[in-house]
């Protein structure tokens, strides 16, 4: 490779690095010490982050049940119409969030979704409907990256443990799911800060309600609605805080482990 | 112990077809076999990973075509190994223990193992740890603890330098006496099939193409694609063969020459050339070629002068070409080293070839 390719390519690494590290530095500019304790510590804020930890944890940990046996069953067997279940699990990454929210909306505006909301659980407008629309939103997501991190364990495992007695099932957990299990903790980490960060659907299908439906990229909205722009930015860090926490634990996570 | 009975097997547009085999206990049957040939989906079939579409397979008189894999009590043994990389050598050898619903406590069994593949200062190592030959030890001690007694190894050596797999192959051979197993070996590799097989089964394009006793195999090819499977290339064509006494004697167009042939005898299943009408082929094996410096002192038939066109030395022997007088083909001639250096062969030589009457064989035109 030329150098004059070395350097662009370098270059444009380096560009977009750039860009990100200007956006989180000029945040620094309505950085106030006093403002981000009194903000941080302030009762709406605890609310907000015990709300979001709170459904993103179960918006994930549902999605992760959901997605393990998924991910398996995309990744060792063949079925009638899996290329279709393999393609819809990527609409919640090519269609809006807001789609997403509004499609959840239309369904519970139809007789079956209306009968789900009066004998079963109100969703909309409530902490449910939180969980709701950030689980539809990560589900395919979670389920995409347990059958990567599965597709990368050899069938033949499996196979052999097979021929010396395990059923599949025994197979599944005492061979399968012991080796993906980094995959799935890296998996569960990116979805549950994919959940937290979540604001189209959850707006949709949870509204805005100040210390009701208020996770933390609602508060953005609405501070930043209400041009309280350092408390945005204490709440913008917050939210980045936790970004790097994630990437980084998933690239100890996912580091240097192959087994094929 | 094992008994394969017309077994076929679709593979996406590829079909094995009619495989039978038996394999009785301690003994060994080789199946070779190119790469394609259908080997593996062959072997998927007996372990329960791929449903033949006829044919019967049955274990210690069982019939387990339809079983499922965990209930077959068949060792596999994948060219990869696939030890489980989260245990220790230990964990993997004792995992047919953990997950069977009877838990078999057999200590004895499993210190016999250790003691005879010599693993057992490895035994608390993670599978990371282990060298390849280590490797391929735990697997069949993994196997073997298994209880299973019909063990199916596919290309298990071949990963490995020459010396340690000549070095488990006689590990092979013991554990087949010791436990009573009947082994299913598949390779590629001319040397370690003779070696392990007793029996032998080359498989060519889903098909068998000849089966039997190891001798008979090797001395015998019953078509061209077999014999050229075997890198026998000393191959050519016969035509106006005809039987007197107990020869056949054809004209070789590529020779130029009258060769006489003993009259092929049926293999011991019965099958093999009858006396061959019309165009075939006769060929002879390279160590089956005997070179003479001079004219050898009595009369002899099928001797001929040829020039030697090159002499290679291979690390046991020397492989020598030789063109025919008068002919365009090239002989190829193996010789073990000191003889090769006694003749003292240079390129351009002339010499004379012997291409005994006995060694010779018939093929069917394929």
């Amino acid at each position: 490779m030329s150098l004059t390719s070395r350097t662009l390519f370098v270059g444009c690494a380096i560009g977009t690095f750039s860009l990100y590290f200007v956006l989180a530095a000029s945040l620094f500019y309505f950085f106030r010490t006093e403002t981000f304790f009194d903000v941080l510590w302030s009762q709406r804020t605890l609310f907000t982050v015990r709300l979001s930890v709170l459904a993103a944890t179960l918006a994930t940990g549902i999605a992760i049940l959901v997605a393990v046996p998924s991910a398996y069953a995309l990744s060792r067997y063949e079925f009638p119409g899996k290329r279709v279940v393999d393609t819809m699990l990527e609409l919640p990454m090519v269609v809006s969030p807001a789609a997403l929210g509004a499609m959840i909306l239309i369904f519970f505006n139809n007789p079956a979704g209306i009968w789900i909301q009066e004998h079963c659980i109100q969703f909309v407008f409530t902490w449910y409907g939180i969980v709701l629309a950030q689980f539809v939103t990560v589900c395919g997501i979670s389920t995409r990256l347990i059958k990567a991190a599965m597709d990368e364990i050899p069938r033949r495992y499996g196979e052999v443990a097979r021929t010396l007695g395990a059923s599949p099932w025994t197979a599944f957990c005492t061979i399968d799911l012991p080796l993906c299990k980094r995959g799935i903790l890296a998996a569960s980490i990116l979805t549950w800060a994919k959940a937290l960060g979540e604001f189209g659907a959850t707006i949709l299908v949870a509204g805005s309600m100040q210390q009701r439906t208020e996770t933390l990229p609602i508060a953005i909205f609405l501070r930043l609605s209400s041009a309280e722009i350092e408390a945005t930015v204490v709440l913008i860090l917050l939210l980045l805080l936790i970004g790097l926490c994630t990437l980084y634990a998933v690239r100890v996570l996912t580091e240097g482990k192959t087994y094929a | 112990m094992l008994e394969v009975e017309s077994i076929s097997v679709q593979a996406g547009p590829f079909m094995v077809r009619d495989v039978s085999l038996h394999i009785p206990a301690a003994a060994c049957h080789v199946i070779l076999g190119a790469t394609g040939s259908g080997k593996t989906v062959f072997l998927e079939s007996l372990i329960g990973l791929r449903q033949p579409v006829k044919g019967v397979i049955r274990i210690n008189g069982v019939d387990v075509t339809h079983a499922p894999v965990e209930q077959r009590g068949v060792g596999y043994v994948p060219q990869d190994l696939a030890l489980f990389p989260h245990m220790t050598a230990r964990e993997n050898i004792l995992y047919a223990q953990r997950v069977r619903k009877r838990v078999r406590r057999d200590g004895s069994l499993l210190s016999s193992l250790v003691e005879s593949l010599g693993i057992h200062h490895i035994l608390e190592r993670g599978v990371a740890h282990l060298s390849g030959g280590e490797r391929q030890r735990v697997a069949l001690a993994r196997a073997i603890f298994s209880g299973s007694r019909v063990l199916i190894l596919d290309e298990p050596l071949s990963s490995l330098h020459e010396g340690l797999r000549r070095e488990l192959w006689f590990v092979l051979r013991d554990l087949a006496q010791t436990y009573r197993l009947a082994l299913l070996v598949v390779t590629h590799d001319l040397e370690e099939a003779f070696f392990l097989g007793d029996e032998i089964t080359i498989l060519l394009g889903g098909r068998i193409r000849q089966q039997g006793e190891k001798a008979d195999v090797l001395t015998k090819p019953q078509s061209v694609e077999v014999a050229r499977f075997m890198g026998i290339r000393n191959l050519f064509a016969m035509e106006n063969i005809a039987a007197q006494d107990d020869c056949l004697i054809g004209r070789c167009p590529g020779l130029q020459q009258i060769l006489r042939i003993r009259k092929p005898t049926r293999q011991s299943d019965g099958s093999g050339p009858n006396v061959v009408k019309g165009q075939s082929y006769v060929g002879v094996r390279p160590e089956d070629v005997i070179l003479y410096r001079s004219h050898p002192p009595i009369e002899t038939t099928n001797l001929f002068q040829g020039v030697v066109m090159a002499n290679y030395e291979t690390r046991r022997n020397a492989t020598v070409l030789i063109q025919p007088q008068h002919s365009p083909l090239r002989l190829e001639c193996s010789l073990p080293m000191h003889g090769a250096r006694s003749l003292e062969l240079a390129r351009g030589d002339l010499i004379h070839f012997r291409l005994p009457e006995d060694k010779l064989f018939l093929l069917e035109d394929s």
